[in-house]
């Protein structure tokens, strides 16, 4: 290992962290206004962290930084110790490696000569290890496929498997899964957990889906307007209230407006996914009072409910429903004078919401609403949401779509 | 689906090859006057001839193949090279400048009297290197990118372009200047042929030596830097060499369009992007598309040469959509 800056403010500590901010502080050649503004963070080494955020936060500005990509940032922002500005490009070249955003769309080389350029003199690239990682990752047969021809969660292996050939210390990437599809992004994940584990590469990924920050990362750093808005475990990170505050402001939204007249009872939607919009909008232009619950915070329901101030019972992002919000939910339906079950997709996190089919003796007095959408497809927890929904359909009355449902609630 | 395409390269190598030899023997054997095989063949065995009239032509032949290989050859390799630095597929030789210079300078040199073939390439010689050295010295004092580079490029282009416009509506010339401009073959001089060949060739390989740092150059501009490979000085060194190939080449034969954008797309669709084989592939078929072009040129009509140019893009264009619809058919395939 190099030797480490004598200047370092971390006397004590053996090892330096990959990386260290200070006041960081980055502007675009001309403009006025700071893209990253004097921030501070510490990127552990060994750790994996996730960059998230809204578009325009200066993510992608950051990690550019970090980089050594641009440069002339004001502030400071170590490298192991050691100031990044005075580190040598080829220094760097040795410690990090990079994978874009973009794929690299449309090039005709095969896999085997596009990887041969990991190394700045392809001689040098050994070509037994670039068939032992293409062993390992299960994508062989790629060798002599011209990258052109491949999809995309292939050419994304491919450009990991490129980085990795290039022994780094730390491994920063740009959205890397932002155009893959869910099963890809996890392939991709896995992948990169094992090689982050078995090699102690230092992983900073700047990322889009929240649950696979929360699920694959150690550490998160939130920004927003160039700002950290907090660094720490997902947990810590990801709440309903940062995410409210970051992610989903209420513009964007139609808002339902209450039709004239008074109040005409209380209802309560549990939905999700976007199942619950069109429901609610239809009750709240209806004079009812709509509650909602329990949605965990950044579903699109959840975003709708926010936007036209329903009250609702919420859960933590990509967290099952506690006990407590269970509860608090139960009072909500026994507070309404009919529950709306929407057609959501319904899985172990999400299964306490059909819980009060059992738990409620269900009085006559409680009209329950059933979407008549085959409720098998949306079973994701074998079995068991089946047969609550089975017993809230024997007292409930179904309908079809939306036109269906608004006979029901005019017939209330 | 696996497709191997290892196998393709040779397969279209030794295509071009087969063909470029094929048409070379041609060269020698056709054209307006008929030549007795035996005398050909005496000819390529450095007989000394009995009738020097068939010594004679076919010397101009052999002069006149030589100068379409190399002009073909090199104005193919030189736009793959433009291609890849700029990144930019619609890039051709004559994107800097280089044609707009030194057809501004020959046309300048022919209405200044100067009469002599090497004058006039002397000439256009210098307004090509001007004209390109002035586009690159320009985006490189403000912010240099292909961005930049191809926009200045555009902007001394038509610049250069209007002045000729002037120039030719003033000059008594004017039937020179464009002949001059719709290019030609004629090689008087096999000294210029030898001296053009070892420039063009020399340059090729040393730029071959770098084929992967082409290859580089192609793909993401950051993960390039990530790897520590200073672009900018390779895109300015590799486009200075190709602009001095093309220079050299504009300036003997005047201007010939088509072969530098169409030939490396041609070569790309056929071999691939990997510079150590895209590279020598543009140069030979650059090469045998332009020996082909020129044997139509001599002998589609009587007493008539057609200009090179009009055949480069009259051929070149049909084939090359042909290309692109074989290309977008298998494209579907793949994705299917």
């Amino acid at each position: 290992m190099r030797t480490d800056n004598k200047g370092s403010s971390n006397a004590g500590n053996a090892a330096p962290p990959a990386f260290r901010a200070a006041a960081l502080t980055y502007r675009f050649e001309g403009e006025d206004e700071n893209i990253i503004n004097g921030i501070n963070f510490a990127i552990e080494a060994g750790s994996f962290a996730a960059i998230v955020g809204p578009n325009g936060a200066g993510k992608s500005t950051l990690l550019d930084i970090m980089l050594g990509y641009r440069k002339g940032y004001a502030g400071s922002l170590e490298f192991f110790g050691r100031e990044l500005a005075k580190v040598t490009a080829g220094e760097l070249a040795r410690e990090r490696a990079y994978i874009p955003q973009q794929s690299e769309d449309g090039l005709r080389l095969s896999a085997y000569e596009y990887l041969k350029l990991s190394n700045a003199d392809p001689s040098k690239t050994s070509c037994s290890e670039i068939d032992e990682l293409l062993e390992k990752l299960n994508i062989s047969y790629l060798k002599n496929r011209s990258i052109a021809s491949m999809s995309g969660g292939e050419a994304r292996l491919v450009q990991l498997v490129f980085v990795l050939l290039r022994k780094p210390r730390v491994l920063l990437l740009d959205e890397p899964v932002s155009y893959l599809d869910y099963k890809n992004q996890q392939a991709f994940f896995e992948i990169l957990k094992k090689e982050h584990a078995e090699r102690g590469i230092t992983v900073a990924a700047i990322l889009h889906d929240l649950n696979m920050a929360a699920y694959y990362c150690g550490e998160i750093i939130l920004i927003n307007d160039g700002r950290i808005l907090k660094q720490g475990a997902p947990f810590e990170v990801l709440n309903y209230r940062t995410l409210g505050s970051v992610f989903f402001g209420a513009a964007g939204f139609s808002n339902a407006r209450p039709g004239s007249g008074g109040v005409r009872g209380r209802v309560h939607v549990i939905c999700g996914g976007g199942s619950g919009e069109k429901i609610i909008a239809r009750l709240i232009e209806r004079n009812f009072s709509v509650s909602c619950g329990v949605l965990n915070a950044g579903d699109s329901d959840w975003r709708f409910c926010r936007a036209n101030s329903v009250p609702m019972v919420e859960e933590e992002p990509y967290r099952p429903i506690s006990e407590e919000n269970y509860i608090k939910n139960l009072e909500y339906i026994k507070a309404s004078s009919a529950v709306v079950v929407c057609d959501f997709p319904i899985g172990a996190g999400n299964l306490a919401n059909l819980k009060f089919a059992e738990d409620l003796a269900l009085p006559a007095a409680v009209n329950i609403i059933c979407a008549g959408r085959d409720f098998n497809e949306l079973d994701y927890t074998g079995g068991a949401a089946s047969a609550y929904l089975e017993k809230i359909e024997k007292k409930a009355r179904v309908f079809k779509n939306i036109d269906e449902f608004e006979k029901l609630i005019d017939s209330l | 689906m696996t497709t191997d395409i290892r196998f393709k390269p040779y397969f279209y190598f030794i295509t071009a090859l087969s063909l470029c030899v094929a048409g070379a023997a041609l060269s020698f054997s056709l054209g307006q006057a008929a030549i007795p095989p035996g005398e050909i063949a005496g000819f390529l065995m450095l007989k000394s001839q009995a009738d020097g009239r068939y010594h004679a032509i076919l010397k101009m032949r052999v002069l006149r193949m030589a100068a379409a290989f190399i002009t073909g050859a090199g104005l193919a390799f030189a736009g793959v090279v433009y291609q890849s630095s700029l990144k930019n597929y619609l890039a051709d030789p004559f994107m800097l400048g280089i044609s707009a210079g030194a057809a501004l300078f020959s046309a300048l040199a022919i209405t200044m009297k100067f009469h002599s073939s090497l004058a006039i390439s002397a000439f256009a010689f210098t307004g090509a290197i001007l004209s390109v050295g002035a586009v690159m010295a320009i985006s490189y004092a403000r912010k240099f990118s292909s961005y930049n580079l191809i926009l200045t490029g555009i902007a001394l282009n038509s610049f250069f372009s209007s002045f000729l416009t002037v120039v030719m509506y003033l000059s008594k010339d004017m039937q020179n200047i464009f002949f001059w401009l719709m290019g030609s073959l004629d090689v008087r001089y096999a000294d210029q042929i030898i001296y053009t060949y070892l420039f063009v060739v020399g340059a090729a390989c040393y730029i071959l030596k770098y084929s992967h740092i082409l290859d580089l150059l192609r793909i993401n501009e950051k993960t390039v830097f990530s790897i520590g490979v200073d672009q900018n000085y390779y895109k300015i060194k590799f486009l200075v060499i190709a602009s001095l190939i093309c220079a050299l080449i504009v300036s003997q034969t005047g201007i010939i369009g088509f072969v530098g954008l169409i030939v490396p797309h041609a070569a790309r669709i056929m071999v691939g992007d990997s510079h150590r084989i895209l590279l020598p592939f543009s140069f030979v078929l650059g090469g045998t598309m332009l020996i082909y072009c020129d044997l139509i040129s001599r002998t589609a009509a009587d007493s008539i040469n057609f200009p090179i140019g009009i055949i480069t893009s009259l051929v070149g264009a049909p084939f090359f959509i042909f290309l692109l619809a074989g290309q977008r058919k298998a494209g579907a395939r793949a994705n299917g």
